[in-house]
């Protein structure tokens, strides 16, 4: 069963009442029991019979909704139990990390929307088949909770997990942690003369519910969710808007890197609220961090005081609804009639966008008169227990989901002593069809040494590259080929402080990666010696449309599925890819100046300037020499070439200084030589 | 009111109003033309002018008017397939009501209006796809249906349409 926070069809109505687990685990049984009544009325079986309430037994026993962790060998678990305590949402989820040397790394997400809740005096079980953000067979989850009495501290969660046929899996006890089932540290700067909202009395105004004082933590806390006031509180001069006094969203962005003392460009469980004078378009507020493809979005939002600031209760109600409102993005939340949920009595919604079926009265008026401040219960799903990237600020790009499998090579190492460094770069844009490159170094930030095993390139196993596509989705590139390599290692030190490699990444077991034009960000991870998990940057880098018909008749000579192999393998001779390298002779005869040539020419030349053994049907082996006078023409056009990667064209000018050597031209191998070391040497950041 | 392809035109049933009453004003933009029309009604932030296609409902009364209010969220929604209408030869659309799945919005300034004293009012509506990119229309930089609603953009003609003018009598 998969999740989507913003989907459909979720309960509109709010359930105000506090319940206890004996209640919710009544009403369970009481709703099973009313379908099977009503499935046997409808066929025939029975007569219809007047209801009946059954007692509700109170006792006086802890609640057991809440936060829960623990960890079993390098795993650590990070439970949510939420069926009992205010608006129960009756599911159990949870997050995966792996610590690992001196990293601790998210692994994937899970939860279970359809739990069966059994109380007894002694004891809370919770069991159910899971979703996961990860392909696990032990998809069966059974949490168990001691029931203690309020003046006991709380009982630790045993969590077990089984696979369809009931063997055991792994089994974790997870002392408690919270009562709320999320924390995030909120941050609030605010512009030079202006004024923080601080809290409403929602009695001030007729309502429906109780009266309260509600502040922004206190409205999340309502949620579940735990807002914890953090960092340093910053007046920031107003000159950041520019002369016009107004803010951009770029301003923002850039008024929330400089003065967001929190921030840091991964997910983390911080979000930035800023209170500004305008915004240039004249919002009430904004979640401005939703357009940078190469930063982690949803970690800050802006509200502007000259549109909400006031001191009338009408004022203070609608500024509380729009600082909960901007944060809710920053979670992740839609607006309500983006998720089909115009109708919706949510901070998520407009008030004079609020439309419930006729003939119910929608608009302003009538969503204060029904409004309690509360998230609708979809929302408070995704809240509580959306999978963690699709919900934590850095996380997912603005409304992209959770669920992708392979999401987990974006995760970012949540702390990292490993002394050391992986890098990945690659150009910033790129031309429809044309093979992705990326170049990666590791290097150490231990001075005094580190012991690493040299093998950067996907295909050696070490390496892992995710890919965020334009749609969001995450993918991991996998090599057409996996290769077992040595145990060989070397040391990082002051004298060789790194080590460089480059992949193409724009073809594997999955097909092309990167076939639609847009922007995609790409990260590498390198699990080292000791285990810990080394994340590289986020690379982000764009894949043009196509602009001449020149270059769609390229693109297309490109984007084969052979194509794409004799690119992984640097060429082939091989009958089963004739197609390919007919696409890219043609490329060669008829386009020969356009850019992506150049390709075709390293394909080709890689492949004429080394011997292609074939085995014939009757088990002869044909050998094919090597062409090096055409490997020679076709590589000192790549060697120099501007379009290749700088570690490529360092690998094919060795390849060219061998060729030169082949054929007798000593000289011009011993300067190509020179020229090929030079190159490596500045990739590495070496000198000469 | 009509450029050669397209029309729009407002309408209110009653010509006399009392004060405080809410003014019913219908919309309909028509396809004039013998070609079917890919258009698109009014999205979250449309009325406000922060994206394509804009919708700028204008009243003149008695009185100068309140100040518009102000947009609620720059996150405006963004446009996806479903908002776009099909208007086959000859027939029009209301842009506020959505069919088929389409997120339009009410013209606020419209529906929130309740005239404050006695007089002549009039009503009229400008719409305008002249977009410089087609970034405009988007609101979210990017989302899974982009690539296809740019290129069913390209199919949406680019005009500037003013309405009629609607006026009413409020005693």
């Amino acid at each position: 069963m998969s999740f989507d926070p913003n989907a459909s069809g979720y309960d509109l109505e709010i359930q105000e009442q506090e319940l206890d687990v004996e209640t919710v685990a009544q009403l369970q049984r009481e709703e099973a029991n009313e379908e099977a009544l009503a499935d046997a009325v409808e066929s025939g079986e029975i007569a219809e019979q007047p209801a009946t309430a059954g007692p509700v037994i109170t006792l006086a026993k802890r609640k057991v909704s809440g936060r829960y962790r623990g960890a079993v060998h390098n795993s650590q678990l990070e439970l949510r139990v939420d069926v009992d305590g205010t608006r129960p949402m009756k599911r159990i989820s949870g997050d995966l990390y792996t610590i690992s040397g001196a990293t601790t790394t998210y692994n994937g997400s899970f939860r279970v929307d359809a739990p069966t809740i059994t109380v007894t005096t002694s004891e809370v079980k919770i069991e159910g088949t899971g979703s996961f953000s990860y392909t696990t067979a032990f998809n069966k989850i059974r949490v168990t909770l001691p029931r203690v009495t309020v003046l006991q501290p709380p009982a630790a969660a045993t969590v077990r997990f089984f696979n369809a046929a009931g063997a055991a899996g792994a089994v974790y006890n997870c002392p408690f942690v919270s009562a709320f089932f999320r924390t995030v540290q909120l941050e609030q700067d605010r512009v030079t003369g202006t004024t923080l909202f601080t809290s409403y009395n929602t009695g001030a105004l007729p309502h429906i519910g109780a009266a309260r004082n509600l502040s922004v933590v206190s409205a999340y806390a309502e949620a579940g969710i735990e807002m914890q006031l953090a960092g340093v509180s910053n007046i920031v001069p107003p000159a950041g808007a520019g002369p016009d006094l107004k803010w951009t969203d770029s301003e923002l962005h850039n008024a929330m890197v400089t003065n967001f003392s929190l921030w840091k460009n991964v997910p983390q469980w911080k979000t930035w609220l800023f209170l500004a004078t305008s915004h240039v378009n004249g919002y009430r507020g904004i979640m401005f961090d939703y357009y940078d493809p190469a930063g982690n979005q949803r970690q800050g939002c802006a509200v502007f005081h000259n549109e909400v600031g006031g001191t009338s209760a009408e004022i203070q109600r609608a500024m509380l609804r729009t600082y909960v409102h901007e944060l809710g993005h920053c979670f992740n939340l839609l607006h309500s009639w983006d998720k089909g949920r115009a109708g919706a009595l949510s901070w998520m919604n407009y008030p004079w966008r609020y439309a419930p079926l006729p003939p119910q009265p929608g608009g302003e008026a009538a969503y204060w008169a029904k409004f309690d401040f509360q998230f609708d219960d979809g929302e408070l799903i995704h809240l509580r227990h959306g999978f963690r990237n699709a919900v934590i600020m850095g996380g997912n790009n603005w409304a992209v989901g959770a669920g992708d499998n392979d999401a987990q090579d974006f995760a970012e190492a949540v702390e990292d002593n490993s002394g050391l460094k992986l890098e990945i770069s690659a150009r910033n844009r790129f031309a429809f069809a044309e093979p992705v490159v990326v170049e990666l170094k590791l290097s150490t930030t231990d001075m005094r040494g580190k012991v690493v095993a040299p093998y950067l390139h996907p295909k050696d196993g070490l390496v892992r590259i995710g890919i965020r596509k334009p749609n969001g989705n995450v993918v991991t590139f996998r090599p057409l080929i996996d290769h077992c390599v040595e145990e060989r290692t070397v040391t990082l030190d002051a004298s060789s402080p790194s080590i460089v490699d480059s992949a193409y990444v724009g073809f594997g077991n999955d097909g092309f990666y990167f076939d639609q034009a847009g922007t995609y960000q790409v990260r590498a991870i390198y699990q080292a010696m000791d285990g810990s998990r080394i994340c590289s940057n986020t690379i982000s880098l764009r894949v043009a449309h196509p602009v001449t018909a020149t270059d769609e008749s390229v693109a297309d000579l490109f984007l084969g599925e052979e194509q794409g192999i004799l690119l992984s393998l640097l060429g082939s001779d091989s009958d089963f890819l004739k197609k390919g390298n007919d696409a890219f002779e043609l490329v060669l005869d008829k386009y020969a100046k356009h850019p992506l040539a150049s390709y075709a020419e390293l394909v080709k030349g890689m492949d004429a300037s080394q011997e292609f053994k074939r085995i014939t049907p009757d088990r002869k082996i044909i050998v094919r020499e090597p062409c090096y006078e055409e490997a020679t023409r076709l590589l000192s056009s790549v060697a120099d070439g501007g379009e290749i990667d700088r570690v490529t064209q360092a690998m094919v000018t060795y390849r060219l200084a061998q060729t030169q050597e082949a054929i007798g031209d000593e000289k011009a191998a011993k300067s190509t030589h020179e020229k090929a070391a030079r190159k490596i040497s500045a990739v590495r950041g070496t000198g000469s | 009111m009509a450029n050669d392809s397209l029309a729009v035109f407002l309408s209110i049933p009653e010509k006399q109003y009392a004060i405080g009453e809410a003014v019913p004003v219908t919309i309909e933009i028509r396809n004039l033309s013998a070609q079917p029309i890919w258009f698109v009604g009014v999205m979250d932030g449309s009325e406000e002018g922060v994206r394509y296609p804009k919708y700028a409902p204008q009243i003149v009364g008695p009185q100068a008017m309140p100040p518009a209010e102000p947009l609620e969220c720059g996150l405006v929604s963004p446009l996806r397939m479903k908002d776009f209408s099909l208007l086959p030869p000859g027939q029009g659309f209301d842009p506020t009501i959505g069919q088929n799945g389409a997120t339009y919005f009410p013209l606020r300034k419209f529906t929130e209006f309740r005239p404050p004293s006695a007089g002549r009012y009039e009503f009229s509506l400008t719409v305008s796809t002249l977009s410089q990119q087609e970034e405009e229309w988007l609101g979210w930089p990017e989302y899974d249906e982009k690539a296809a609603v740019l290129q069913r953009l390209t199919e949406v003609p680019r005009v500037q349409l003013q309405s009629n003018v609607a006026s009413i009598e409020v005693r």
